[in-house]
C-alpha cells in the first residue's frame, strides 16, 4: 500500500498539487485556481469523455438487439457469445462506458488530497504541503493560498449552497445523458439513479472541502455543455428536465439514437440463416437447418469491417 | 480469446451496473477516508509550574503531571467547568502555557486555543471539592496559533489571535475564574495584513512578532503604535529574541537576524529549506533546524554557519535545545536525536513512534522535556505510553502515567 500510495503521489497528487499552487499563486486566488484546474482536467480528459458519451449512446441503441438475441437463444452462454459477437462487430467496447468514470475517480481522490493540503488553514497542513512542492521558489511565494472565494472558504465544507449546486448539476447532467428506458425495470433503475446520485454527491460535498465541491459543480456544468454540443444542440425539453415528462431532455438525442439503432439493426443480419440454424440447435436440434434458405454470397468480412469502422470512429460518420 | 473472455466477464457485470457504480463510489469514499486531510493538532511546548509539569498530551487538551512518577493529576478542559458553551471544546493548543500568581498567591495558567479563546484556570483547584472547578474564557479574533507573551511589570498578556495582537489584563482573567461575569480589560493592540503564527516576544516595553503578511513588527506594548516593521518578502512564522538579536524565519529558505531597536538587518542565512523552529542557544551560538532535517550552528554575531549536520529523519519543526553538552532534536517523523556540539556525529537516537513538533524545553539536570503528539505502543509491549522527557546524555526516555 505504501508503494502504491507513493506511486499515486508521484504521478497524480504531486503534479496536481503543484499545478494548483502555481495557478493559485499566479492568479492570487485559489478559487480561480480551482476553475482553471477544472478546465485543464476537463480538456486533457476530453477524448475519454467523448468516447464515453459515444459508447453510452451506442450501448443504449444496442439494447433492442441485445434483448432480441437474449430471447432467441435460451442457452445463456450462447446468448452471451452472440451478444459479444454483436459488440465486436459494432466495434463497441462495453468497458468504454466506464472509462471516463474510472479516470475521474482517481482524479477526484487526488484533488481531494490536493485541496486538503493546499487549502488547509492549519500550520500542519502547510508543513505537509511544503513537502509536496517541487523545489521552485515561485511556488512557495504565494503560500498560504488565498482560500476565500465568493462566499466560500475553499478549505472548509460549505453547508448549503454548494451541495445544492452539486446535486442540481449532477441531476441535470444525468437527465441529459440518460436515454428513455426501454422497459419498466430500466425505468425504475433510471429513476432511482437520477435521485440517488445527486443526493449522494450533494451529501459528500457537505463533508468535503468546498474547493472539491466547486470543482465538481464546474465539472458538471462543463459536462452539461459537452452533452448538449455532442447531440448537435437543438431544443431542450424543460418539462423532461424537471421530471414532468419521460421524454428525453434533448430531443436530438432520440434522432441520434434512432440512427444508431438503424445502423446496429443491419449488423449481422446477413448471418440470420446461421443464427436461425443455431437457434434451432439450441431448441433441441429439430432439423430446422434443412429448411434454411441458401445464403447470398457476401464479400467475406467486408460488411463487418464497414460497421466496425463506423462505430469505432464515434460520430465521424453518424453526424449530419 | 482473452478479449472475448474479458468481454464476457464484463458483460455479466454490466447487468449489475448500479452495484458496480456503488462499489466504485464506496471505494472512493474509503480512499478519501483513509487519506484524511491534515487538521490542526497543536504543538504547545511543555511547561513547568511549581507543582506540575503541564503538557499538551493530545489534541485539544493539556494534562497536569505531578510527582516523580509524573502521574496525571488533572486534564484541561475536561476537569474544569467553563461557563461559555462555545468555549468548552478546545481544538488545538499551539501556545506554550503561561503562568502567573493571583492576589491570593495561587498559580494561574493561561493558554490560547485554535478555537479563538484565551483561557485561565488554577491547576491547584483540580480535585478540590465535589464539583468541577471553574475556568475563565475570553473570545478573541481568530485562532490563537502564535502564542502568549507576559509582561509581569504591567500584568499584561500579549496574545496573537487571527491577524491581531491583543493585550489582556491577566488579573482580570484570574478574577473571571471565580465570577464569569467579571469584566476583563483587553484591547486590540495591532492588526496585520495576515494571520499571526509566530509567538509574540515581549522585551523592554515592545512586542515583536511576525505575520503571514511577510512583515516582522515591533509595536509599543501600551499604545500599540508601530515602532518599525521589516518586510521580509515572505510569511514569517518564527521570531526569537536571543542575545539581543531578533532571529526571524518562515516560508523561505533563509533566516534573517534583525536589530530589535531599529528593525535593520544584521545578517541573513541561506538554508536548505524553510525554518520554523525557534532559535535556541546562547550569546555565541544559535541552533536552528530546517524542513530538510538539517541542524545549523550559527554564529549569532555574524550569521556565519559554524557547522551544518543532516540529522537524517526529515522535517524538523520542534525547536532544538542544548542540554548537558548535547543538542537534542525532535522530528516530525517521530525521532529524538542527540547531536554533539561539534556537529560531527549523533550521540544517540531514539524512535518514539509519534511526531515531535512542540519545542523541546530544558528540564532539571540533563533532562529535556518533550511533548510528542500522542501516546504510542512500543514494539513488543501492549501498554500505551506517553513520553515526557529524554536524557540529553543517554537518550533514555521517561514516561507519564495515567495519560493514555
Amino acid at each position: 500500500m505504501g508503494l502504491i500510495g507513493e506511486f499515486f503521489n508521484l504521478i497524480l497528487i504531486d503534479p496536481l498539487t503543484n499545478l494548483f499552487v502555481f495557478l493559485g499563486t499566479t492568479t492570487g486566488s485559489a478559487g480561480i485556481g480551482v476553475i482553471l484546474l477544472t478546465i485543464f482536467i476537463r480538456t486533457i480528459t476530453y477524448p475519454l469523455q467523448r468516447k464515453q458519451m459515444h459508447m453510452m449512446r451506442v450501448m443504449s441503441a444496442m439494447q433492442p438487439r441485445l434483448q432480441e438475441i437474449k430471447k432467441k437463444y435460451k442457452d445463456p452462454r450462447r446468448a452471451q457469445q452472440e451478444q459479444m459477437k454483436l459488440y465486436k462487430e459494432a466495434g463497441v467496447n462495453p468497458f468504454g462506458c466506464f472509462s471516463g468514470m474510472l479516470v475521474q475517480m482517481p482524479i477526484l481522490i487526488a484533488l481531494y488530497q490536493t485541496f486538503t493540503k493546499a487549502l488547509g488553514e492549519s500550520p500542519e497542513s502547510v508543513i505537509k504541503l511544503s513537502g509536496r512542492l517541487y523545489p521552485v521558489e515561485y511556488l512557495s511565494s504565494g503560500l498560504p493560498l488565498n482560500a476565500e472565494f465568493l462566499w466560500l472558504h475553499l478549505g472548509r465544507p460549505d453547508p448549503f449552497a454548494l451541495p445544492v449546486l452539486v446535486a442540481m448539476s449532477t441531476f441535470v447532467l444525468q437527465k441529459m445523458s440518460m436515454m428513455p428506458a426501454t422497459d419498466e425495470k430500466q425505468r425504475a433503475q433510471n429513476s432511482m439513479m437520477n435521485l440517488l446520485m445527486p443526493l449522494f454527491f450533494g451529501w459528500i460535498t457537505l463533508t468535503l472541502p468546498s474547493g472539491l465541491g466547486l470543482y465538481y459543480a464546474l465539472s458538471n456544468i462543463i459536462g452539461i455543455i459537452m452533452q448538449y454540443v455532442y447531440v448537435g444542440r437543438g431544443p431542450v425539453n424543460w418539462r423532461a428536465l424537471v421530471g414532468l415528462s419521460d421524454e428525453p431532455v434533448l430531443p436530438r438525442a432520440m434522432e441520434m439514437r434512432q440512427r444508431h439503432i438503424d445502423d446496429i439493426s443491419k449488423i449481422g443480419r446477413s448471418e440470420d440463416g446461421d443464427e436461425e440454424e443455431e437457434a434451432g440447435e439450441d431448441d433441441g436440434g429439430s432439423g430446422n437447418g434443412a429448411k434454411r434458405k441458401p445464403r447470398a454470397p457476401q464479400p467475406s468480412g467486408s460488411r463487418r469491417e464497414v460497421n466496425r469502422r463506423r462505430y469505432a470512429g464515434g460520430r465521424r460518420r453518424g453526424r449530419r | 480469446m482473452l478479449f472475448d473472455r474479458a468481454q464476457a466477464m464484463f458483460h455479466v457485470k454490466q447487468r449489475r451496473a448500479p452495484a458496480l457504480l456503488a462499489g466504485i463510489f464506496l471505494l472512493g469514499l474509503l480512499l478519501m477516508g483513509c487519506t484524511r486531510g491534515t487538521g490542526p493538532h497543536g504543538w504547545a511546548a511543555p511547561f513547568e509550574t511549581d507543582d506540575f509539569l503541564v503538557v499538551a498530551t493530545g489534541k485539544g487538551h493539556i494534562d497536569g503531571l505531578e510527582g516523580s512518577d509524573l502521574d496525571k493529576a488533572w486534564r484541561f478542559p475536561n476537569d474544569w467547568e467553563i461557563s461559555e458553551k462555545a468555549a468548552r471544546k478546545l481544538t488545538a493548543i499551539y501556545t506554550t502555557p503561561v503562568s502567573t500568581t493571583d492576589a491570593q498567591g495561587r498559580d494561574v495558567v493561561f493558554i490560547g486555543d485554535y478555537n479563538g479563546y484565551l483561557y485561565a484556570f488554577r491547576p491547584g483547584d483540580a480535585g478540590e471539592g465535589t464539583t468541577k472547578p471553574k475556568a475563565a474564557s475570553l473570545k478573541l479574533n481568530g485562532p490563537v496559533i502564535g502564542g502568549i507573551a507576559f509582561d509581569s511589570s504591567t500584568d499584561t498578556l500579549y496574545v496573537s489571535s487571527g491577524s491581531r495582537i491583543f493585550s489582556v489584563r491577566a488579573a482580570d482573567m484570574a478574577n473571571r475564574i471565580s465570577n464569569s461575569d467579571d469584566t476583563v480589560k483587553y484591547a486590540q493592540l495591532f492588526e496585520t495584513g495576515g494571520a499571526i503564527w509566530s509567538a509574540p516576544v515581549y522585551a523592554s516595553g515592545k512586542v515583536y512578532f511576525g505575520s503571514l503578511d511577510g512583515n516582522v513588527y515591533a509595536v509599543d506594548g501600551v499604545t500599540g503604535n508601530e515602532l518599525w516593521h521589516y518586510d521580509s518578502g515572505h510569511p514569517v512564522v518564527s521570531v526569537t529574541l536571543l542575545g539581543g538579536v531578533l532571529i526571524t524565519s518562515g516560508f523561505e529558505n533563509q533566516v534573517v537576524a534583525l536589530d530589535p531597536a531599529s528593525g535593520t538587518e544584521k545578517w541573513t542565512l541561506e538554508t536548505a529549506n524553510w525554518v520554523w523552529t525557534h532559535a535556541a542557544g546562547d550569546a555565541n551560538d544559535v541552533y536552528l533546524a530546517d524542513f530538510d532535517g538539517n541542524l545549523y550552528d550559527v554564529n549569532l554575531a555574524t550569521g556565519s554557519v559554524r557547522w551544518q549536520f543532516d540529522v537524517g529523519h526529515g522535517t524538523i519543526r520542534a525547536g532544538p535545545i542544548l542540554a548537558s553538552g548535547t543538542i537534542v532534536v525532535g522530528t516530525d517523523s517521530g525521532w529524538l536525536i542527540g547531536v554533539d556540539t561539534a556537529g560531527s556525529s549523533k550521540r544517540w537516537e531514539k524512535e518514539i513512534g509519534t511526531s515531535v513538533q512542540a519545542d523541546l524545553v530544558a528540564g532539571a539536570g540533563s533532562s529535556v522535556l518533550i511533548a510528542p503528539n500522542g501516546c504510542v505502543t512500543p514494539e513488543g509491549q501492549t501498554e500505551k505510553l506517553y513520553y515526557t522527557s529524554v536524557d540529553a546524555r543517554t537518550g533514555e526516555l521517561e514516561t507519564a502515567s495515567g495519560v493514555c
